[in-house]
């Protein structure tokens, strides 16, 4: 029974991400719900390996791990670029890349 | 002690989408990733909780804060939070009834362990492969951002 609370808590926190990706207007928030969702894959993943088998879950937690470390690695240095070049953070006015 | 870990770790992802301080923000995705980590605690296992600490607080959450320290307040309203907690819930409910009912009978499923077994354990070097390059990719970016800078 404990295994369906770890499960439901990490599709809660799952479509909080899914649904923030698909709402927010702000890009960074847009990164960040990006790491919620591969969040909730780890917590997912732990909790089925633990409890369904015994296997080696720590190669596939260092491939969701190193996902989650490159994307944000990359979208900060887009994001400081972005401040530094005073454009907004609004995805919809986001056309304006056209001028870079 | 779940439902500790549960409560806050779902809070702290709602509140990063309602608080328009993007410091506050990252400290609230920091506070989710230790509620994961408190998460793995209490499915005993100590290394994965660490290791958890160790690589999205310590790594990524560092790397967020010192990169969003670039901008202080959103000045729009950047996310319809009625919308983002109705949504998710509506999303939420249908996959967990959906997929975790369906692990506790007996029937053959996604998260069972055969199909968990066969599907990963074949494919684990592909995920060290993906790994690295992804980390390719992220010190690329870094790189030609740099340049791009360097040239303007």
């Amino acid at each position: 029974m404990i295994l369906l609370y770890f499960i439901a808590l990490s599709f809660m926190i799952f479509s909080i991400g899914i649904v923030a990706a698909a709402t927010t207007r702000h890009f960074l928030l847009m990164i960040i719900s990006v790491e919620i969702i591969i969040s909730a894959a780890i917590l997912l993943s732990v909790a089925t390996f633990s409890y369904i088998t015994p296997g080696d879950i720590l190669s596939l937690l260092f491939a969701l791990w190193a996902v989650a470390a490159s994307e944000i690695m990359g979208m900060i240095v887009i994001y400081r670029y972005m401040c530094k070049s005073e454009m907004s953070m609004d995805v919809r006015k986001l056309f304006k890349l056209q001028d870079w | 002690m779940f439902c500790a870990s549960a409560i806050i770790g779902v809070a702290a992802a709602f509140y990063i989408f309602r608080t328009s301080n993007m410091i506050h923000a990252m400290i609230a995705f920091a506070t989710v990733a230790v509620a994961v980590s408190m998460l793995m605690l209490i499915l005993e296992l100590p290394l994965l909780a660490l290791l958890q600490l160790f690589i999205m607080i310590g790594g990524i959450s560092t790397y967020m804060f010192v990169g969003a320290s670039s901008e202080k307040l959103s000045k729009f309203k950047h996310t319809n939070f009625l919308l983002l907690v109705t949504l998710a819930f509506i999303i939420a409910i249908p996959l967990i009834y959906g997929l975790a009912m369906g692990s506790s009978g007996n029937s053959q499923n996604l998260l069972s362990s055969t199909m968990l077994n066969s599907y990963v354990s074949s494919d684990l070097p592909f995920f060290y492969l993906i790994a690295m390059m992804l980390f390719g990719v992220g010190i690329g970016s870094i790189v030609i951002m740099k340049k791009l800078v360097a040239g303007k």
